[in-house]
């Protein structure tokens, strides 16, 4: 069974509706024992408070959950003439786990201070010369280093059989990327990153270097320090459908007007990764990462009474004229790797992408398979989702997932599509899922349960 | 005679006091209970009193946050942490209060710079075209939270903090009220991330009825508004989803919350109910912001129920907080109207009851005495307006403050001013009243080309264009042209040697 623990998100949701004013361990915390609603607003300030605060973090799958400590400052200002304002958001993470590993790094967020104006055509609409966004320019610094003692690796393909053998990687980057407002719809994305992987040696009898051979387990013998970049590119769309609203006489039973909400969100970027030791294990990736939304309401448009009619019952919550009624949530997601290594080189099986479970990024994947089951440079997956509220806060969803992986794009064929359904139940609160759970059966495999603190898709 | 209004929106903004927002709006022909330009404070330091000037600037001014716990409003108000009333002179501890919290003297005095038409546009704009409040009132003397859950219960509880756990989670609210069954009402929160009512029990089970900020134009556009409609502000910046703080919360830039009542504006005016609607523009606390208006002691009514007093000083609820603004915008009104009724935030639960609510017995016997807002179209069905206000830009947060002097001065100074206009000296008067008149910055440590002008300098400035343009002369760039601390002083050398040019002629 998994045990996918997101500990943080459901802090960040438990304290949402606090973050007007933080609550503060200084003030709430001494009275702990003697005021019961101290005791609550100490439990939120130690894990949201400004400045400082514990959290709960978790590291790649299969490398359990453990408290960590968070700093954050939050800066702003003005510069230049006319002046502009800029602002800078900094974090820094510690974190360590119940087996061991651990993780420890800092971000950096800057806003810089471009003569952004407000575009009044549309809400939050801004203006940089003639460029039209809804967000401004940006600049990510990080820089971090995790320690994960256990990983799994099955061989290379979609085809291995499932016999799972143990490694352990320690990874330090430094990256820096930009994004770049052009329209409303289009950001242009650049990224530059450092990055060191070593792997420790493992001394358990299922270690990978014990068990498969190097030819299949390219960069096992030696790891490089890559130099990575990227430039690409983000769409989002957001679009409405309905009907204009008329009010109608007072029926007796609802009378539904269609409103559907779509957002496509669509990402692109070819990477460049380079070993800077000349090692043979050059390559590019072109990386397309999709995600289109499309939520399905129903705007009742007229008022009769409340328990006469069982889908507004449960879709609707209400039974008044403007209230929406969401008939669920459709959600696909596509995921396509298409990497091409330089002559003689080769994709380190440490960098590939994997299929099973969820990805060393925390990405998920196949949910009916394991963590990293199916691991090649190349890699195709599409997702499907459809959740929809049963009585708030609880909701249940299915899904199915469908992905392969291989040694190029032309094996990346439907035929050898690794597959998976199942269905699931949230809760969720303050607009949030703070709890999930699902029973994902991968075909041919069998299933499991797993369990979650946060909406995992 | 039934009120005209089938739609309320309310926007509630952060943590500013009507003086400080609106005060220096008031003129003989707009006679809100505003300020006349000569209010002071005590100093912290033993200096002279610290006089009200319209030089508030939209970020910097208030950084650290200027303290608003019960406590501390009790000094800002009588003088002392325990709020007892000696008859002494009232709200004279707002410089002495925020010298403390921010452990300087000279930051002290910024707690009275105040806003003026120019500096603050949209929020001006529609509290003259349309209808402004001059006598509303923050429900307690307390902070953000007990304040917001009376606007949503007229009640926060038996809390006063901002540490106030249980209070939102257990609340009955209006929004329940509305929810009856068999009520043909409803309602929407509109909010971008953070909002105290999600913590509230009841609404966490009904949460198809929030909705992203982000849907609040278009749901306009669609006639999608319910009956009652509350919007929240961004709270703090999310960089990570694009969304910079627009509450206005200090030190939080005026001019992006500015922007948010201009956009809620513009979407409301763009709804096909906009003739039926009424926008509520209100702010939650004062922030510890000067005001000069005592808050008014109530009387409890036994005849409905009690709020037991707050467990940790004991307060009966029968006093309320510092004034706030409040701006109503509606069609059914007439441009430039004043609204002297006293309101508090538990009006809002009590106008909303009255029009939208099967159950009409209030909350308590604060929402019983709470006057509502239903009644106040002054314009009949077939006198509504169809002119559109246009609303200024903001003024970015570039810290050029572009005074008008006759905000500056008050009347007395005006004509201590005029009358050294009729003599040779004219400078030091001005220099003297502007000394008054303003708060002195931190020592510069940056070049002047790059550096903000002070205020003091800004001031100078101002009453030089004056002089200026009463002797009939001209300067090469205007005030308003000023950026920078060598801008004004290369502005002040200029009119000086017109003004010993021209007027010596």
């Amino acid at each position: 069974m998994k045990a996918h623990c997101s500990w943080i998100a459901l802090v960040v949701t438990i304290t949402a509706a606090s973050s007007a004013v933080s609550q503060t361990i200084r003030v709430s915390c001494p009275k702990f024992f003697s005021d019961r609603h101290q005791a609550i607003a100490c439990t939120e300030a130690l894990f949201s408070q400004d400045h400082y605060h514990f959290t709960l973090a978790s590291l790649p799958p299969s490398n359990g959950f453990g408290p960590g400590l968070e700093l954050t400052e939050k800066l702003q200002g003005t510069t230049g003439k006319p002046a502009r304002e800029w602002f800078l958001d900094l974090s820094v993470l510690g974190a360590a786990t119940t087996n061991g590993s651990w993780f420890t790094g800092g971000d950096l967020v800057w806003l810089p201070p471009l003569p952004y104006k407000t575009d009044s055509d549309v809400d939050g609409g801004l203006l940089l010369g003639k460029l039209k966004s809804t967000s401004r320019a940006s600049l990510h610094l990080s820089g971090w280093h995790r320690s994960v003692n256990t990983l799994y690796d099955y061989g290379n393909g979609s085809a291995t059989p499932n016999a799972r053998y143990t490694y352990a990687q320690d990874d330090t980057t430094f990256d820096a990327a930009m994004r770049m407002p052009l329209t409303r719809w289009l950001t242009a994305t650049g990224e530059s990153e450092v990055r060191s992987t070593t792997l420790p040696a493992v001394s358990r009898s299922d270690a990978v270097s014990k068990n498969l051979p190097p030819s299949v387990i390219p960069g096992i013998a030696s790891q490089s320090l890559f130099v990575h970049t990227a430039v690409g590119g983000d769409t989002l769309f957001t679009a409405r459908a309905g009907q204009p609203f008329q009010e109608l006489p007072k029926q007796d039973d609802p009378h539904f007007q269609s409103l559907l909400l779509f957002t496509l969100s669509n990402n692109f970027a070819f990477h460049w990764h380079d070993p800077t030791d000349g090692s043979p294990y050059s390559f590019r990736q072109f990386i397309y990462d999709g995600h289109e939304q499309m939520e399905l309401h129903q705007v009742l448009r007229n008022f009769f009474a409340a328990d006469r009619h069982p889908v507004v019952a449960y879709m609707c919550e209400g039974n008044k004229r403007r209230d929406e009624c969401q008939f669920g949530q459709f959600d696909v997601k596509m995921r396509l790797v298409l990497s091409s290594e330089r002559s003689g080189n080769q994709v380190p099986f440490y960098l590939q992408p994997t299929l099973g479970g969820t990805d060393i990024d925390g990405r998920v994947t196949l949910r009916g398979w394991d963590n990293y089951r199916f691991r090649a440079p190349d890699l195709s997956l599409f997702q499907f989702e459809y959740g929809i509220p049963v009585h708030d806060p609880l909701g249940v969803f299915v899904f199915y997932d469908s992905g392969t992986v291989g040694n190029s794009a032309s094996v990346l064929a439907v035929s050898r599509m690794r597959q998976d359904a199942g269905f699931g139940a949230t809760v969720r609160i303050k607009g949030q899922v703070i709890i999930q759970t699902y029973y994902a059966y991968g075909a041919s495999h069998g299933g499991n349960w797993n369990y979650n603190f946060s909406r995992v898709f | 005679m039934p009120s005209p209004f089938k739609h309320i929106v309310v926007l509630m903004m952060e943590n500013r006091s009507f003086d400080h927002m609106l005060g220096y709006l008031k003129t003989a022909d707009y006679p809100i209970e505003g300020l006349n330009g000569d209010e002071t404070n005590p100093s912290a330091d033993g200096g002279p009193a610290i006089r009200v000037s319209p030089n508030a600037r939209s970020i910097n001014d208030l950084n650290p946050d200027p303290a608003h716990e019960f406590p501390d409003i009790n000094v800002q108000i009588f003088g002392n942490a325990d709020g007892t009333d000696t008859g002494q002179a009232k709200m004279q501890g707002f410089v002495q209060n925020y010298a403390t919290d921010s452990n300087n003297a000279v930051q002290g005095r910024n707690i009275m710079k105040c806003f003026h038409a120019g500096s603050l546009p949209v929020l001006s704009t529609l509290a003259t075209q349309y209808a402004v409040c001059d006598h509303w009132f923050s429900s307690v003397p307390a902070s953000t939270i007990p304040n917001r859950l009376f606007a949503h219960a007229a009640s926060s509880g038996d809390s006063l903090t901002q540490d106030a756990v249980l209070a939102p989670a257990t609340a009955t609210t209006i929004f329940e009220i509305i929810d009856d069954p068999n009520n043909d009402a409803t309602y929407r929160i509109y909010w971008s991330g953070a909002t105290i009512l999600m913590a509230n029990i009841y609404l966490a089970r009904h949460q198809n009825k929030f909705f992203d900020y982000s849907r609040f134009q278009q749901d306009c556009k669609d006639d999608l508004l319910p009956e009652y409609t509350f919007v929240e502000p961004v709270y703090d910046d999310d960089l990570n989803h694009g969304l910079l703080a627009n509450s206005q919360h200090p030190d939080f830039p005026v001019d992006a919350g500015e922007a948010m009542i201009a956009e809620v504006y513009k979407a409301v005016r763009s709804s096909p109910s906009w003739n039926d609607t009424l926008l509520l523009i209100v702010y939650d606390e004062h922030g510890g912001i000067f005001d000069h208006v005592t808050p008014p002691t109530l009387t409890r009514d036994p005849q409905f129920p009690d709020i037991p007093p707050t467990k940790d000083f004991g307060f009966r609820f029968d006093r309320l907080g510092v004034r706030v603004p409040a701006v109503f915008v509606t069609p059914r009104i007439k441009p430039g109207t004043i609204l002297h009724q006293q309101f508090d935030h538990c009006s809002i639960v009590a106008t909303v009851r009255k029009l939208f609510c099967i159950d009409q017995s209030p909350f308590n016997w604060r929402e019983a005495q709470a006057a509502t807002f239903d009644d106040i179209a002054n314009l009949p069905d077939d006198q509504i307006r169809t002119d559109t206000v246009v609303l200024p830009a903001a003024v970015p947060s570039d810290g050029t403050i572009p005074l008008l002097r006759d905000a500056v001065l008050s009347q007395a100074d005006r004509q201590t001013a005029d009358s050294a206009l009729q003599t040779s000296g004219v400078l030091p008067v001005l220099h003297a009243v502007a000394e008054e008149s303003v708060t002195a910055n931190a020592p510069p440590v940056v070049a002047p080309q790059i550096r903000k002008p002070t205020d003091l300098v800004m001031l100078m400035a101002q009453a030089m264009q004056y002089s200026i343009q009463v002797l009939g002369l001209k300067t090469a760039k205007s005030v308003q042209q000023i950026y920078s601390a060598q801008d004004a002083m290369d502005y002040l050398r200029d009119a000086a040697n017109q003004m010993g040019q021209g007027g010596g002629a």
